[in-house]
């Protein structure tokens, strides 16, 4: 059988380079990703002081790593304290909360089966909203920490409905787009106990609120390092866990019944899920606010160009979550009078919008 | 013809509950609407005593009637309820304007779009109108020239929030626009919209910033004598229109190839609906802002009392409409509280229970 | 395998959130000693210099001899907390010995000035004297730097109710670049562009208004400690306060604004104790009673710093007149609640005092007309005089630019008229014109110089209905 032999051969050749092709793509993603972090780093360094370069920049790290020191309140010196006060925390901030939202944003739309999914959907923005504009509006907090008191709020704040919607779901059997719904009537609900506030507040206040709720790097800038270890160690942590469940998210994918039939318990696998998403979620919404769009288009993109194997949709939305909001974050330094929720909003509204207008109908890869 | 006392397990006993099924059904109707309009009548008259200025609710009754019927009334007590600009009367007046179109409009938009969830606000008519007043009241740009203040946001307002309506239009000329693709245009527009006026919103100053606000919370405050005149003739007119059209929404609601087959050019009366709806929409949101939860849920609770025939639905809806917004505006008066405020506070818990409680009914 | 996953991560977060809580409370050094702050009173001014043993508004000869009397024992230490010149915790002879220093205005010496630090706490900063290239952040010490002339030594400032950009003529004198990003909270400043200023120009000391005191955080003061940059603080809200905060700032930067700081102190002080003379006999039933709104309309409530300058005047706030207004407007800010109904049961005020701010020169027909026809979208968009109905010939607008004791007097000229002439407060603002401060001086010709001098009526000081109706009849 020489030629069928040779034929055999042929085909399964083609699948081997097919699936190389396949794993390239993904490696290449990811790579180009973590290159573009670097180099988004070195610029927002850069764009501290309009003398140095981007080389010198990297030196001014460099340097700072090493412990070597610039003359008081000369130029270099003014751009190392820049640089590593304000620049690396806002790098690392950015960095953390791409990839912890792409991450969550990824585990949502595959828990729930539901492309429009995104962290936000059980209502965990309001409820931080409500306990963030509590501290700020009426100096309502839960410690006194100095400046402290709105991050504890907004975290608290936010695993309030998470903990209904976790305690309903496992009470009540309802599909996951009823969880949604009832997610989307707490938010409503909670929204109008921040309208209250709001209307009934001072315009200074109101600015400040509305500035925490469209997502800005203040806090960062108000605390530095501070901030680093809690959402680079939880980003961390959760994307751990959230590798581990990836196999069970692709049963899950499927549907509940299916998923059930191979054997997920689905209540107790959603629970769990839905549990690590409200930490991860609440942890980088306390600190820089409702950053909306990461969650809900990352993912997509990234199953656009290599598919929906979860094993490496998270990894890698992650590594381009944390690409995307660093550029916001770049953007929103050098635009100087936006705050980075609102570059993601300008930036992520149009790729929505695209992704919907051009889908094909046959709602292959597509959102419906 | 079956006489009324035959036996219940007699062969024509199946008849004879159906007719007093019927009847029953019918009473129940006409019951939900005299309920609804009588607390609707009462609450227009206690508004009338309900705010700032001191007067008792019985006096002010009688300021009402006595300027209806040319007779003489203190002046300080007219220029409060009834006002020469601003009053009471006028804003009730409006509350009853606005809580009908917007409950038509949420019947007519969970009917054409056949998602129960569906309100007037989904298409992106709200985050339309909020932009154009961003616009007008931050930016001071007014889209239809010569006019500036107040009428500039009540202009952009209206005109941009019929923007989202016309991009689904264009659409439609290139592709199939189902009811799903629908939502998600809306949606995406809404962020589209949203993203400006956030732009807008943050680099303004925090007076601006409180104004534009105070606009978007939905408020029946700017209901004035100028004004009602307008927007109470562009209601009426849609809503009749619209409920000319009930007949044929029922049949569409049946499904869109029944529809068809039954006669119905579906796309084009689709969007012709949902063009007058749009616009009845946008002449209530552009001058009151985005009050939620009337629309969405008037249909619903509606339908649990009268069912969903639009013949009966939109009246009832619309009753109920008014009923609520008229409550509300009261409560919002004590409170000095714009009314979107308390719209909402009472909507989410109340779709959650109906959420939760309907899971597994049909949505018919 | 998934209770595991779920230990692992609620052990992660405990970490995590303990470390950064830790790293949290080690945060944010004092900037400036405040054992010696007590026994200080700093109710009534606030920003005060140790060697000023007299308590008045210069440090001299005198305080010398207060030093002395309390060294030998003739005068007790008590009400003298400024003679400890060196902040020892003694008053002796290396006090004498500072004072001197400080009497001779040596260049170079270290003064410590009592005030408030970015935290709003008591402390003491030392400061070089004399401080060249002032930051400065907030309006009220915009103002205080401007009328003591002081306006060239400025590098840096920021103040979100308004820059040069906004108020050209007033802050003509006013250098320096502004570090303001336009929005508000704590992206109030833009840290960077202050830091690129410093690596130019030394900043000799940055004054705050202890009203944004919260946006100098701790990132912010690690950096400033690191660099030697001293955070004066002090409270503009206090009328007294800011005259003498004026004095010292004056003070600090060297002998001309001092001068002029002083004068200006003294003519304020003047006019405000000859106004307290003659109301202090009033009996509270002869009191005009008044109510201030800041932003055309909004009302400010019992306990705000802005009816401080209506009880100046002799006048009695509507709160302690009306009881229901005290109810509805306890607090020491503003309302945003307004609606057309809003003043329908408090027409009976005998004076509504608005607090605009208005550029000096501006048209005058055209903004009296468009404050009283300004309309807000959230009061159903009638006009202010629709607003105020019966009330509004009662309605005045201040100008918020002017110092303090010409608002003052303005104000109480109007109230009583039979306490003080028709004129007297003209009178006291050609007084200020004459001072020679800046903020009255402009540029006529556009050579760069302020030669020209603004004239009484070029201030808009005070706008009435009266006014209006006189604008409108010629419009």
């Amino acid at each position: 059988m020489g030629s069928d032999g040779e034929l055999a051969d042929a085909g399964g050749q083609r699948l081997i380079d097919a699936y190389r092709m396949q794993m390239l793509r993904k490696a290449a993603l990811l790579i180009a990703c973590i290159a573009g972090i670097v180099l988004v780093v070195g610029l927002l360094s850069v764009h501290s002081y309009s003398s140095i370069s981007l080389r010198e920049s990297y030196e001014v790290i460099w340097n700072h790593i090493a412990g070597n020191e610039y003359p008081r309140r000369s130029d270099m010196w003014w751009a190392d304290t820049y640089i590593w006060n304000r620049a690396m925390p806002h790098a690392l901030a950015a960095i953390a909360a791409g990839a912890g939202l792409a991450c969550c944003g990824s585990l949502m739309q595959s828990l729930m089966g539901n492309p429009l999914a995104d962290p936000y959907s059980t209502g965990i923005s309001s409820g931080a909203a409500l306990g963030a504009i509590a501290a700020i509006v009426m100096g309502v907090s839960v410690t006194t920490l100095a400046g402290g008191g709105t991050v504890v709020n907004a975290f608290l704040g936010a695993m309030v409905p998470a903990i209904i919607i976790i305690a309903i779901s496992e009470r009540i059997s309802m599909t996951p787009a009823t969880l949604i719904l009832i997610g989307t009537a707490l938010s409503m609900f909670f929204g109008s106990l921040i309208a209250i506030i709001m209307v009934s507040t001072n315009p200074e206040s109101l600015q400040e609120a509305y500035l925490w709720q469209v997502g800005n790097m203040n806090n960062i800038d108000d605390f530095g390092w501070d901030c680093i270890p809690v959402m680079l160690g939880v980003t961390a942590a959760g994307s751990v866990v959230a590798m581990l469940l990836a196999g069970k998210l692709n049963v899950m994918s499927l549907g509940d019944k299916s998923a059930q039939s191979l054997g997920i318990d689905v209540k107790r696998f959603r629970t769990l899920a839905l549990t690590l998403m409200a930490l991860m979620t609440a942890a980088i919404v306390a600190f820089v606010g409702i950053l909306g769009f990461v969650g809900l288009v990352c993912p997509h993109i990234v199953r656009l160009l290599t598919g929906s194997d979860n094993k490496f949709v998270i990894p890698i939305s992650m590594a381009v979550g944390a690409f995307i909001l660093l550029i916001t974050d770049y953007v929103s330094v050098v635009v100087g009078s936006l705050p980075i929720g609102v570059v993601i909003s300008c930036i992520g509204a149009p790729i929505f919008f695209l992704l919907i207008v051009f889908s094909r109908n046959s709602g292959k890869g597509a959102l419906y | 013809m079956k006489r009324l006392d035959t036996p219940p397990d007699a062969p024509g006993a199946v008849a004879f509950d159906i007719r007093t099924a019927y009847a029953r059904e019918r009473n129940r109707n006409v019951l939900f609407m005299l309920a609804m309009v009588a607390v609707s009548v009462v609450m227009f008259l206690v508004t009338l005593g309900i705010g700032t200025y001191h007067i008792s609710v019985s006096d002010a009754i009688w300021v009402f009637f006595d300027h209806l019927l040319g007779r003489e009334v203190d002046p300080e007590d007219d220029y409060y309820v009834w006002g020469e600009k601003i009053g009471r009367v006028p804003r009730a007046l409006g509350a009853v304007v606005a809580g009908v179109g917007l409950a038509v409009g949420g019947v007519i938009m969970q009917n054409i779009l056949r998602n129960p969830l569906a309100e007037p606000y989904t298409m992106g008519i709200s985050s339309g109108a909020m932009f154009g007043a961003t616009l007008s009241i931050g930016l001071g740009i007014s889209l239809v020239p010569f006019v500036n203040g107040s009428y500039a946001t009540i202009a952009n307002a209206f005109i941009l929030s019929l923007v989202p309506l016309t991009i689904i239009l264009l659409i439609s000329f290139f592709k199939r626009v189902t009811p799903t693709m629908m939502i998600l245009t809306g949606i995406a527009i809404m962020y589209l919209f949203g993203a400006i006026t956030q732009i807008v919103m943050v680099t303004s100053s925090s007076e601006t910033m409180q104004n534009i606000y105070s606009w978007e919370i939905g408020s029946l405050v700017r209901f004035n004598w100028e004004r009602l005149p307008a927007v109470t003739a562009i209601v009426v007119v849609l809503s009749i229109l619209l409920y000319l059209c009930a007949s044929r929404l029922d049949v569409m609601y049946a499904g869109e190839r029944a529809a068809q087959s039954l006669g119905l050019k579906v796309n084009v009366f689709r969007l012709s609906v949902l063009v007058l709806t749009s616009f009845l929409t946008a002449a209530i949101v552009c001058v009151v802002g985005a009050i939620g939860f009337i629309g969405l849920v008037a249909p619903h609770i509606a339908r649990i009392f009268v069912g969903s025939s639009n013949r009966y639905l939109m009246p009832a809806a619309a009753a109920f409409g008014v009923a609520f917004l008229l409550t509300a505006d009261t409560v919002a008066k004590i409170f000095t509280l714009p009314v979107g405020v308390f719209s909402s506070l009472l909507g989410g818990p109340l779709f959650m229970y109906i959420l939760i409680s309907q899971r597994k009914r049909a949505w018919m | 395998m998934d209770k595991t996953a779920v230990i692992i991560v609620a052990a992660v977060v405990v970490v995590a959130g303990a470390t950064g809580a830790l790293l949290l409370l080690s945060g944010g050094d004092d900037n400036g000693r405040s054992a010696s702050a007590e026994g200080i009173d700093y109710e009534a001014v606030n920003l005060m210099i140790f060697g000023n043993a007299n308590n008045d508004l210069t440090i001299d000869e005198q305080d010398k001899k207060t030093i002395q009397d309390i060294i030998d024992g003739k005068t007790p230490a008590e009400g003298h907390p400024l003679a400890d010149v060196n902040v020892d915790g003694t008053i002796d002879r290396k006090d004498l010995d500072e004072v001197q220093r400080i009497i001779d205005r040596e260049k170079g010496i270290t003064l410590h000035v009592a005030c408030y630090n970015y935290a709003n706490k008591k402390a003491v900063i030392d400061v070089e004297y004399p401080v060249k290239n002032v930051g400065l952040y907030g309006m009220h010490t915009v103002t205080s730097a401007l009328y003591t002339n002081a306006g060239d030594k400025v590098v840096a400032y920021a103040n979100p109710s308004g820059t040069k950009g906004d108020y050209p003529v007033m802050m003509g004198s006013l250098s320096g670049e502004i570090i303001s990003s336009g929005m508000g909270g704590s992206t109030a400043i833009d840290w960077k562009k202050f830091m690129e200023i410093d690596s130019r120009t030394p900043v000799g000391a940055l004054v705050i208004d202890t009203a944004y005191a919260g946006d100098i955080t701790a990132v912010t003061i690690r950096d400033f400690n690191n660099a030697g940059i001293p955070v004066l603080a002090f409270n503009g809200n206090n009328v007294y306060a800011q005259i003498a905060a004026t004095a010292w700032i004056g003070f600090l930067c060297g002998p001309d604004t001092e001068r002029v700081g002083k004068q200006f102190a003294e003519s304020s002080q003047e006019i405000l104790g000859e106004i307290s003379r003659k109301v202090s006999g009033l009996k509270d039933e002869q009191r005009k009673s008044f109510m201030t709104f800041t932003m055309w309309i909004c009302v400010c409530q019992n306990n705000s710093p802005n009816n401080s300058l209506g009880e100046l005047a002799g006048g009695i706030h509507y709160s302690k007149v009306n009881r229901e207004f005290a109810s509805k407007y306890r607090g020491n800010g503003f309302s945003m609640n307004l609606d057309a109904e809003t003043l329908a049961n408090f027409q009976d005020c005998g004076a509504y005092l608005s607090i605009r701010t208005s550029d000096f020169g501006s048209d005058f027909k055209k903004l009296v007309i468009s404050n009283y026809e300004f309309k807000n979208a959230s009061m159903g968009d009638i006009s202010v005089s629709d607003f105020m109905h019966n009330a509004v010939e009662r309605l005045y607008f201040i100008n918020n630019l002017l110092p303090a004791a010409l608002k003052v007097a303005y104000i109480t000229e109007m109230m009583y008229p039979e306490l003080f002439e028709k004129g007297f407060a003209d009178g006291c603002a050609q007084r200020f014109i004459d001072g020679g401060y800046a903020p009255f001086l402009y540029d006529s010709n556009g050579d760069g110089k302020l030669d020209a001098k603004q004239t009484v009526s070029s201030l808009l000081t005070v706008m009435t209905y009266g006014d209006y109706k006189t604008a409108k009849g010629s419009a």
